[in-house]
């Protein structure tokens, strides 16, 4: 049994499937379903366009919430890893190390050159807004953790699924990397269950999540 | 004023509301004078009413000092055109 | 197994430390006061006295230190071994470096790596930054790591600082009020924002703690899905998390004896909390938020207050909404207007925040 980062025994967990978004090309279970190589806003909307979601609200978001809007979709498909869970039993755990600096520093451009401070950049000036959006795009109302590390830390997001799953009693947990800055993007998206035969592998984990091929 | 500078007037409208809040894909000629705004229509929010005030006072020298009041006069572009008119 | 909470340190507007904090909440009114910015609209605030943090860019760090030095003190400085964890609260750290000649600073992570060596932490910090409900997160994270046996100790700590960055930016929202915000009032039309570090020990092993503050019965957060910065307007997400820790500790509403409330002073959140503290039964119940003392301290918010609270129910009180003069919010609500004695012990802390984020802890006081 794989544990996170302490001796005590913990029940299994078992991931059901994985997304990675990195260096423009997306994929669902090793499945690749967009590829693009121009320049990052038109790669993400190359994606979000493979989804195929009817979606207005997409291109009024920030970047940040554009990568997790995308690495979450292919899980909510009619066939998705997500599709028959209860929306209020779903939980997310989104960690990335840059958070929202990427429209901070937009914010922040725009308050220096012409001292006028943006109400729709500033409301997206805090790590978790993507979480935010995902929960609205979908009628999320489970629980959720923003975190953020220097790098993946799979012990870390092994945990916060474990509280997550018995602590706050959710049946699936959206878990995963999205980081987004100086025109750099990756996202690994896992969908986690509690499960009696769990599959969570902490070596295999941080290869997935580190690999940058 | 002439119905020429009313039609200019809210082509111009819709310009600057496309450019200001990021309308990615919107065209001037996709949004009707009268269509709603909010909710169903253009699917704007609170956040774009502040940035519309903004874009009111900077553009057109029309200020409005209440976010509260922003729902009447942002109805439409029509609505925004007639406060612009009688205010400027 | 119990989840003992103590050890606790804060430093705020109000001041240092608990007793004194307590002491100058009781006899004394807001804090909160205006600040001219040399290129931007004036503001109320609540700003630490400069004789406990000085000016200058690295007033975080010092800020930070000065709260974790005092903790780790009376602990007897442990070895902070891999049963230790550290759950550190913030909503953008130290966001005035993005400006600055190293902008990584802003980063998050660096003001955790900053945390983990002055403390000697073995295990990697968490940071949780679920907007202005990271506080009360972070305590719901830690009780619930000590419950599952992931690790037997917590520090955890809740940090932010005023920056023009956050206030130009909730000027911008109209978020700010011209006065000192006064939560749930009628009159109400804007937040204050603050600044603070507050810090606590979680522990199942109570022997370790000087001082003990209470127990951590039950924690839960929950969304809204409703609009990224606009809460819910019944309240779904807060109900949930309500419901949640309710759930977890094994309590029904009518054990509730005192609720500290998230109460910013905004027209939207305030009504929000009163439609979700009546939807849950709670309307009798002794409610007060303290943001009229100190402001609204987005990432140490959840955890000043929670401690603050505490210390106040140990005591016998559950204090005032400082400022409040006549209550006018949807839902029906005991909105303190003086400080009640009460020998009640059970605490509901509720945080809500941007992203349509909302948690909820239950706490017992420490009754010798």
């Amino acid at each position: 049994m794989q544990r996170g980062s302490s001796f005590a025994s913990m029940e299994a967990m078992r991931i059901l499937s994985t997304t990675i978004y990195r260096n423009g090309r997306f994929s669902v279970d090793g499945k690749e379903l967009a590829r693009s190589a121009g320049d990052l806003d038109h790669d993400l909307t190359k994606a979000w366009t493979a989804m195929e979601v009817e979606l207005p609200r997409f291109v009024r978001m920030d970047r940040s919430s554009k990568l997790v809007s995308i690495a979450a979709a292919p899980f909510f498909a009619a066939d998705g890893a997500l599709s028959k869970y209860p929306k209020d039993r779903i939980g997310m755990v989104i960690m990335g190390t840059h958070g929202s600096m990427d429209t901070d520093q937009r914010y922040l451009d725009q308050l220096e050159a012409e001292n006028h401070a943006s109400p729709g950049l500033f409301v997206y000036t805090l790590p978790n807004i993507a979480m935010g959006e995902l929960s609205i795009q979908h009628g999320l109302h489970g629980s959720g953790l923003c975190l953020l590390s220097d790098a993946p830390d799979i012990p870390q997001l092994h945990d916060a699924c474990d509280i997550l799953l018995h602590d706050h009693d959710m049946e699936a947990v959206i878990c995963g990397w999205s980081n987004i800055f100086a025109g750099s993007a990756e996202a690994t998206f896992m969908v986690v269950t509690a499960g009696k035969e769990g599959n969570w592998d902490n070596d295999e984990l941080e290869r997935i999540f580190n690999e940058h091929g | 004023m002439s119905t020429d500078s009313i039609t200019t007037l809210r082509q111009d409208l819709k310009a600057q509301i496309i450019s200001h809040l990021n309308l990615e894909g919107r065209t001037v000629e996709s949004i009707a004078d009268d269509m709603p705004l909010f909710d169903e229509g253009l699917g704007l929010d609170s956040i774009d009413v502040l940035e519309l005030i903004v874009l009111m006072d900077k553009h057109y020298g029309v200020r409005i000092a209440d976010p509260k009041q922003g729902r009447e006069v942002f109805q439409s572009v029509a609505t925004m055109a007639d406060h612009i008119q009688a205010n400027r | 197994m119990r989840v003992v909470l103590g050890s606790a340190h804060v430093v705020s507007p109000i001041g240092e430390g608990l007793a004194a904090s307590l002491q100058r909440m009781r006899e004394g009114g807001s804090a909160l006061q205006h600040i001219a910015l040399s290129d931007g609209p004036a503001a109320v605030v609540g700003k630490i006295p400069e004789d406990l943090l000085a000016p200058g860019p690295d007033r975080l760090y010092h800020l930070v230190d000065r709260v974790l030095g005092n903790v780790l003190d009376d602990l007897d400085r442990p070895q902070l071994n891999e049963r230790w964890g550290c759950y550190i609260a913030s909503t953008k750290g130290d966001i005035e470096a993005l400006a600055s000649a190293d902008p990584d600073h802003a980063r998050l992570p660096f003001l955790a790596d900053h945390i983990q060596r002055k403390a000697g932490f073995t295990q990697r910090p968490w940071i949780i930054s679920n907007a202005c409900a990271s506080g009360t997160s972070a305590i719901a994270i830690a009780g619930a790591a000590i419950a599952r046996g992931h690790i037997d100790h917590a520090i955890v700590l809740g940090v932010d600082v005023l920056s023009r960055f956050v206030l130009r930016g909730f000027q911008a929202l109209h978020a700010v009020s011209e006065a000192p915000c006064i939560p749930f009032d009628a009159a109400r039309n804007g937040t204050s924002l603050g600044e603070a570090c507050a810090a606590v020990v979680l522990t199942n092993d109570p022997a370790i703690l000087k001082n003990k503050l209470g127990t951590f019965l039950g924690g839960s957060i929950a969304h809204d899905a409703n609009h990224i910065s606009g809460p819910s307007r019944t309240g779904e997400g807060l109900v949930r998390a309500i419901q949640g820790a309710c759930d977890k500790a094994g309590i029904k509403a009518s054990d509730i004896h005192a609720i500290n409330a998230h109460g910013t002073g905004t027209d939207y959140n305030d009504g929000m909390e009163s439609i979700a503290f009546e939807r849950c039964e709670l309307s009798a119940v002794p409610m007060s938020g303290y943001k009229g003392w100190f402001g609204h301290t987005l990432g140490a918010a959840g955890i000043l207050e929670s401690i603050l609270a505490l210390e106040a129910l140990d005591r016998g009180w559950v204090l005032r909404n400082e400022g409040l003069v006549n209550a006018g919010v949807p839902g029906k609500v005991n909105a303190l207007l003086k400080d009640e004695r009460t020998t009640g012990d059970l605490l509901l802390k509720t945080s809500s925040g941007f992203g349509g984020c909302n948690a909820a802890v239950l706490l017992r006081a420490w009754k010798p």
